[in-house]
């Protein structure tokens, strides 16, 4: 059941992960490879602040500030320089690597004798629920394991509604005509260029949160944490389009969420199987490629188009 | 008032494939007129309203409109002044946004985009009336993505789109061409029909000698990126489909004639 918990509460933390994947890789169409940079710069951001005193939640949202200016830099590189958008993402990914060793000092930061959310979020589940386990419908549950779970679950339901609140501002449905259709937005009057750039950035934000609050919870943070983030968002991110099969933001947003969450629960389980963890990106690599190829093959199969675009962004 | 001043657009500018899409062309036009262009095939007549939009820049010339020098502005910064309508009705509308949030992006046409929610109960009504006035049913789609609503749909909402905000310059491109002939007919009806009551400047590119002689109020003929006829008041008027027909075959005839008066005079003289 324990093992449930965490899996949940990574879950909602790396649906952050999957929020800012769908910013960038469905509203814009841009595979944005800072992504597996971003995640650590956020962690990175927010471990070195701790270290040195700072209160958590500060520190949290400057790894957030961190990571928006990193998709800030994807963003003008491939805008104002006019790099194609792989590229771009791919530079500040790998410049991200040597800031980030620079930021911590080393290639692993321990975050044990410090306060962190989640020994905040410890000092709260004794308040509420003693140190005793408690039981929740007949299993017998860790308090501290609840309160992290409600805590991440309270703030990715806070950063959705926010998202959906703003992707129906002029700005936020700006920013969306843009990766549907860019000539349009532009003959309206739309700054394509600076839309896209905002955009990264909100994307880069949420995903550097994530790390920044993956690092909490595992109590450290470590320059390699990115490698393949990107693609495990996409995965994420595909289960849930497949399962709002809608365009609607709203099932989106949500699909995002459940997806990642889901898609954390299925990794949990096939490692408990036996899967070994050495084969856990090439897995999740070829899920990815499955979800991509497999629409078209299975359209001509059956002859039949589909109707929602699940694998590949709609408009790519 | 919309004028052009010697404007030469170059493509592959200092190569052997260099192309005047527009050679030294100058044109002013005048408030509340509806202007055709026609033309064949590469006579400048897109890259005219290309560059009128902003998404090409000309090697040279001024573009004035509404007394303001517009020739550097990007195309982003035009577009409080001028709402476009492309051949592509596809082009026009975001597919995976709703019909009314399409509107509301065009309601804020070339104003600061704030956090302001998009969308309310007043623009969604006002929305609703102009639709209806369309007579296309679209009243009650306000909520559909606009990628399910046909060709013809989308060229209306994106007319509706393009002058919903009184643009100082209406560019249409070949806008019916992609449409079939009786949903081209009932656009082409539409459009004469906001021009008229908006009272709108506006500029259409047409390959429809039948269009091009029935609406507006001026012809223009374009070819290899130079103006060869301008009618207007009662010469356009009594224009009839055979005499640009007859222009057409003239200019052919003149094309022809290059070639072969150059061998011609490479002959005698080399």
């Amino acid at each position: 059941m324990n093992l449930l918990l965490g899996s949940l509460t990574i879950g909602f933390i790396l649906s952050l992960l999957g929020l800012g994947i769908y910013i960038s890789f469905w509203i814009f169409s841009f595979p944005d490879m800072t992504a597996d940079g971003s995640i650590v710069v956020g962690a990175a951001v927010a471990a070195r602040l701790m270290l040195a005193g700072v209160a958590p939640l500060p520190a949290t949202l400057a790894g957030m500030l961190a990571g928006a200016l990193a998709g800030m830099v994807t963003g003008i590189i491939h805008t104002v320089f006019k790099v194609n958008n792989l590229l771009a993402g791919i530079l500040t990914m790998t410049a991200l690597y040597s800031i980030n060793l620079h930021i911590m000092g080393r290639s692993n930061l321990p975050l044990l004798n410090i306060r962190t959310l989640s020994k905040d979020a410890a000092a709260i589940a004794q308040r509420l629920f003693g140190s005793a386990d408690i039981n929740l419908l007949g299993w017998q549950v860790n308090p501290l394991d609840i309160t992290q779970l409600l805590l991440a679950g309270g703030a990715v339901m806070l950063v959705a509604l926010v998202l959906y609140a703003f992707f129906r501002t002029q700005l936020g449905m700006a920013m969306r005509a843009t990766g549907d259709n860019d000539q349009m937005i532009r003959a309206l009057g739309g700054n394509t260029n600076l839309l896209k750039i905002l955009g990264l950035a909100l994307s880069n934000a949420l995903i550097a949160l994530s790390g920044a609050l993956l690092a909490q919870y595992q109590g450290f943070a470590d320059v390699q944490m990115g490698i393949g983030m990107l693609v495990w968002g996409l995965a994420s991110v595909i289960i849930g389009m497949a399962l709002a099969r809608s365009n609607r933001l709203g099932f989106a947003l949500s699909g995002a969420i459940i997806g990642s969450i889901l898609f954390r629960l299925l990794v949990a389980i096939a490692l408990r199987w036996g899967l070994n963890p050495n084969d856990l990106k090439l897995v999740t690599a070829l899920f990815v490629f499955a979800t991509l190829v497999l629409p078209g093959v299975l359209a001509k199969l059956t002859g039949r188009k589909k109707k929602y675009q699940t694998g590949v962004p709609h408009h790519a | 008032m919309l004028e052009l001043q010697n404007i030469t657009v170059l493509f592959h500018p200092n190569s052997p494939d260099e192309v005047r899409a527009l050679d030294n062309l100058s044109l002013s036009i005048q408030p509340h007129t509806f202007v055709v262009v026609i033309g064949s095939n590469g006579s400048g007549k897109s890259t005219l309203l290309n560059t009128l939009a902003g998404s090409l820049t000309p090697v040279a010339g001024t573009l004035r409109l509404g007394g303001r020098d517009i020739t550097r502005r990007p195309e982003h910064r035009r577009a409080a002044l001028i709402g476009r309508v492309f051949q592509n009705p596809f082009s026009g509308t975001a597919p995976h946004l709703t019909v009314a949030e399409n509107l509301a992006l065009a309601v804020r046409r070339g104003a600061s985009r704030g956090l302001r929610p998009a969308l309310n109960a007043r623009l969604k009504a006002s929305f609703r009336e102009r639709l209806r006035d369309l007579n296309l049913g679209l009243e009650d789609r306000l909520d559909a993505e606009i990628g399910t609503l046909s060709g013809g749909q989308r060229q209306a909402i994106t007319l509706l789109m393009a002058t919903w905000q009184h643009p100082e310059l209406l560019l249409l491109d070949e806008h019916t061409a992609a449409l079939d002939p009786r949903t081209a007919d009932q656009i082409t009806r539409l459009t004469e029909r906001i021009i008229r009551e908006e009272r709108l400047t506006a500029l259409m590119v047409t390959h429809s000698m039948q269009q091009a002689v029935t609406l507006g109020d001026r012809l223009l003929m374009m070819h290899r990126g130079r103006l060869v006829y301008d009618a207007a008041g009662p010469e356009k008027r009594r224009l009839r489909v055979e005499h640009l027909h007859d222009k057409f075959q003239a200019l052919r005839r003149a094309d022809l004639l290059d070639p072969s008066a150059a061998t011609l005079l490479h002959q005698a003289y080399v």
